[in-house]
């Protein structure tokens, strides 16, 4: 298997609010989720999720209740607020343009002259 | 024990940081217990994964757990936190939309408060820049102005500027002082730039402006070895001189003007910002310009450094670190005892230190913050009327406030909302207020009197921002916390079933009514009966006999260049030539000359002796010797009481005319005319020929200085001014004194021509500035105060409409139900006028000095007051009884 990648710094925040705008999550279910949809490419740091979690909802961005999961297990569901989706989608935007400008200068065919 | 309200809140506090790290442990619990399942179910044995689950949060779990619980409890914060804002915000919203639909309310709230705001931002302002800051030099504390003290004649003039010989032998002998600096009065006329100009300047040391740690803009400033006469040819600039002379040329530094007749270099320029105290503000008899163009090195001759009668020169100096005024006084005095010992003439000598911050605007403090006093009053008989509305307004709140408080809102959260209103009306009131003051400040620094020191330093800036922001809040908070107490005190319970009409009326209320009237009256009495007394003090003033007729007469300022001039005998015949042509002038009444204008000061003070007097100098009168012309005494309206003025017969011999006050004190009781007396230590000896009437000399307000008139003839001063008593318009002659004056010589400049009436009305300039900031806060509070008695009067009536339908039912007239009223309403009127009155007597004795020719409890002024405020309380009682019982009976009684 190939190294896995260091997550970007800042970008775990991003990466756990588009997670939980497929539905509301607990903790584990979203770094499964991540861990999933990476195809275990990104090396993540459990203590860092819920760092990122319990800023996110420091800033309003998600919003945390208690509930049962199916095994009526007590768990603390995050799930994202109207703010959070904005800031997601504006957060998004900004990293797509961003990878793509840097892709773009890296892949150039044009020799370094 | 603490009310069960704050145990609860308190234990909410504790629960919420244990709750906290319970959580997060559960939370991390679960995630683990999955992850193992997770592993377990890969086919990990399970202790490995046990090891690996906790192993995925990082090298220490320990370390990992501890470091979200803090992140847990940062969480909590920033969610309480959140929380609050959010409520804030609701609050301010809420008030705001209640606040939109009583439009007329919230306009004169907002209005009021804008206007006392507004006010009291602008007083505070200019109480702050001119008094509580300090002066804008380094280190200003360890700044002082050093005067002398001439025993003898110290009930004169209490000090002196120094001499300049002291002030050397202080430079030497004080090492209390790190260094002094000396500054003297100068005019100088600026030639080769059109018309010869007249220039205000002073003559510094060459270190003054390093002792008061201002660095020229441009250029340099002098050096040590300039501060000689002969290498003395240099100057500096003011920043104001620069830009209008000069249109801010920087190629100035090295450009060579002519001052009189003499070619001086310019070497700097002062920043815009650098001011000296000018006039009298370092002191009386200093006498420096109003404004002050250049500076040129003090260059003291060695006949000014030598001689001992001259006391010309303000002294500035900076003490050490550690160094007292009193420890610097003590060496000082040590010094003047040691001078006045190798004196000629015997005196005692002392010296006075005073801070210069104290120096300069000591005299403007008390009047100062008698202003901020008023403009305080105003404001809080604006709070006090606010402060009544808002309770009506909230008085049907209280259903609301219940229905909150069952479903659970705290009292916290209930005193938020019922303030929410009154700060967000306040905000309003000191924003509005904050433009106005924008403006008025402005509007004061142009219209206030050129004497009040430090004046051009009042601005709005971060401080005073802060102050009346801070003002605001206490405004908003104090008008808001007795409804918002009451409201948050609810019960629910009793509030729901019914009832809740106590809060307007109900002798709780009735009292309260009462206690705001009488408080706003009490103030409003305070500051009018002030107003009142100084009112009385300008009329006074301006009624007093001046000694001269200010009307129709202009006057004008020449400057004889000295090269053309040297002679007293080509001077003469300049002003023969002057007086000539001007008196030929069509619409011209009588025309003279004087080295001294009325009412501009005291200038060429001289002992007045008599022949071979036996008396030492200092024992002898002080006068102001003027020399006049023959038509002085027509020309500025001084009557001649006994004798005759002096004549053209008269220029062979020495003759003189002495004012009532100089006869006076040199033969009490005696006939003067034919006597002799010396006037001063240049004259000869004599002849009076004539008393003239005491003429005011400095103040209106202060008797007139002992004054002899000698004809300009024997002296011919090279600085004098020409008086012209005109038939018509003085102002409109000016043009034609100026030609006049050019046909004689174009080379002589003309500068501050100004009317009598000016002159006069310059001289009281400070007290009518007073006088109209006053009465302009009397008046605020006068509209304020009534508008308060008028609504208040209509909010007991209209909780009483009940009462008054029954009264009048049973057989009462509308006459009774006034009387009834005005008895309501005046009675707190009048126990706000007794309170208001013993305080203003109180008030008075702090301002007596300030008075002129009235005495703090003057019966008039306060009999006029009072006089004033019951016909104002009678007719803003009388409108709403008119109108309540003009409502009609059958209308009363319904509304039941």
């Amino acid at each position: 298997m190939e190294e896995r990648l260091a997550v970007v710094k800042g970008t775990l925040d991003v990466l756990v609010l588009r997670a939980l705008a497929w539905g509301p999550m607990h903790g584990f279910e979203v770094a499964a989720w991540l861990e999933a949809r990476s195809g275990g490419a990104l090396a993540l740091d459990d203590s860092g999720l819920y760092q990122a979690l319990y800023r996110l909802e420091g800033r309003g961005l998600v919003a945390a209740s208690w509930g049962l999961t199916e095994n009526n297990r007590r768990a603390r569901y995050y799930r994202v607020t109207e703010p959070g989706r904005a800031h997601l989608r504006r957060e998004t935007r900004t990293w797509v343009r961003y990878a793509e400008t840097v892709t773009a200068i890296l892949t150039d065919p044009q020799p370094a002259s | 024990m603490l009310p069960p309200r704050v145990r609860r809140a308190f234990r909410l506090a504790i629960r919420r940081a244990n709750w906290t790290e319970a959580d997060v442990d559960a939370e991390l619990r679960l995630h683990v217990d999955l992850r193992v399942e997770q592993l377990v179910a890969r086919g990990w044995e399970r202790a490995e994964a046990e090891a690996e689950a906790r192993g995925r949060f990082g090298p220490s779990w320990d370390a990992a757990v501890r470091q979200l619980h803090r992140s847990g409890h940062a969480r909590e914060e920033r969610l309480a936190m959140r929380e609050q804002l959010d409520a804030i915000s609701y609050d301010v919203r809420y008030a705001l939309r209640s606040l939109r639909r009583a439009r007329r309310f919230t306009a004169a709230a907002v209005l009021t408060l804008a206007l006392g705001l507004g006010a009291t931002t602008v007083i505070f302002s200019m109480v702050d820049h001119v008094v509580l800051r300090s002066l804008p030099y380094a280190d200003a504390s360890r700044l002082v102005v050093v005067r002398e003290v001439i025993g003898e004649i110290a009930h004169v003039y209490p000090t002196i500027p120094a001499n300049a010989s002291h002030f050397l032998e202080w430079r030497r002998g004080c090492t209390a002082c790190e260094e002094l600096a000396a500054v003297k009065r100068l005019s100088v006329t600026l030639i080769g730039a059109g018309d010869p100009q007249r220039l205000g300047a002073a003559r510094v040391s060459a270190n003054l402006f390093a002792l008061l740690g201002a660095s020229p803009a441009l250029g340099r400033a002098f050096r040590e070895e300039e501060d000689q006469p002969g290498r003395d040819r240099v100057v500096m600039l003011s920043d104001a001189f620069w830009r209008r002379q000069f249109g801010a040329d920087p190629s100035i530094i090295g450009r060579v003007i002519t001052l009189g007749d003499v070619p001086y270099e310019v070497v700097g320029v002062l920043p815009p910002t650098f001011s000296l105290p000018t006039g009298d503000a370092l002191g009386p008899l200093v006498g420096l310009p109003r404004e002050i163009d250049l500076y040129k090195p003090l260059a003291l001759t060695q006949r000014e450094a030598t001689t001992h009668g001259e006391f010309d020169y303000a002294v500035i100096a900076r003490l050490r670190p550690g160094a007292t005024a009193t420890r610097t006084r003590a060496q000082l005095d040590a010094i003047a005892s040691a001078i006045a010992q190798r004196a000629p003439n015997k005196m005692t000598l002392r010296s006075a230190v005073v801070p210069m911050q104290e120096q300069v605007i000591g005299a403007v403090r008390r009047p100062l913050l008698l202003l901020l006093c008023a403009v305080g009053a105003v404001l809080l008989i604006v709070c006090v009327n606010l402060a009544n509305l808002v309770l009506a307004r909230n008085a049907g709140r209280q259903r609301e406030s219940a229905v909150r408080a069952a479903l659970g809102a705290g009292r916290a959260r209930l005193t938020r909302l019922a303030l929410a209103e009154s700060v967000v009306l306040a905000v309003a009131g000191g924003a509005l207020g904050f433009l106005l003051a924008r403006w008025g400040v402005r509007a004061l620094v142009a219209l206030a009197p050129a004497t009040l020191p430090r004046i051009g330093e009042v601005r709005l800036d971060g401080r005073v921002f802060g102050v009346a922001a801070l003002l605001t809040l206490v405004v908003g908070l104090a008008v808001g916390a007795v409804p918002a107490f009451r409201l948050s005190r609810v019960d629910p319970g009793e509030t729901l079933k019914g009832g809740g009409r106590t809060v307007t009326g109900g002798r709780a209320a009735r009292r309260r009514r009462a206690l705001f009237i009488a408080a706003q009256v009490g103030l409003s009495t305070v500051l009018l009966v002030a107003t009142g007394l100084f009112l009385t003090s300008f009329v006074r003033v301006m009624r007093v006999d001046q000694g001269f007729q200010p009307a129709r007469v202009l006057a004008l300022d020449l400057a004889l260049p000295r090269a053309a001039y040297a002679s007293a005998e080509r001077r003469s015949q300049f002003y023969d030539r002057a007086l000539r042509e001007v008196a030929a002038l069509p619409s011209v009444a009588t025309a003279a000359v004087t080295n001294a204008v009325p009412l501009e000061g005291e200038s060429q003070v001289d002992v007045l002796s008599l022949e071979r007097d036996p008396r030492p100098d200092t024992e002898r009168p002080t006068a102001n010797i003027r020399y006049v012309s023959p038509g002085y005494f027509g020309a500025v309206g001084t009557p001649v009481r006994r004798g005759r003025p002096f004549s053209e017969a008269d220029r062979g011999r020495p003759v003189v005319v002495l004012s009532e006050r100089a006869a006076r004190a040199l033969w009490p009781g005696e006939d003067p005319i034919g006597k002799r007396v010396v006037p001063g230590s240049n004259d000869p000896a004599a002849e009076v020929v004539g008393i003239a009437a005491d003429v005011r000399t400095t103040s209106l307000e202060q008797e007139g200085s002992v004054m002899a008139y000698i004809p300009f003839w024997q002296q011919s001063p090279p600085e004098a001014s020409l008086l012209v008593r005109t038939t018509g318009d003085p102002g409109a002659f000016t043009t034609a004194a100026r030609a006049a004056l050019r046909r004689v010589d174009p080379t002589v400049p003309v500068a501050k021509v100004r009317t009598m009436t000016q002159v006069v009305s310059a001289a009281v300039a400070a007290r009518r500035f007073q006088l109209a900031l006053l009465a302009l806060f009397g008046l605020m509070a006068l509209v304020t105060a009534s508008i308060g008695i008028y609504g208040v009067i209509s909010q007991s009536l209209a909780s009483r409409t009940g009462e008054m339908g029954v009264r009048m039912a049973l057989g009462a007239r509308p006459g009774d139900v006034h009387r009834l009223v005005l008895r309501e309403g005046l009675t707190p009127v009048a126990l706000g006028l007794g309170v208001g009155i013993a305080g203003s007597l109180a008030v008075g004795r702090a301002i007596e000095s300030l008075l002129f020719e009235v005495r703090p409890g003057d019966p008039l002024t306060i009999a006029g007051v009072s006089a004033l405020l019951a016909v104002v309380a009678v007719v803003a009682c009388a409108i709403p009884a008119r109108r309540a019982t003009a409502a009609g009976l059958a209308t009363m009684l319904r509304l039941e």
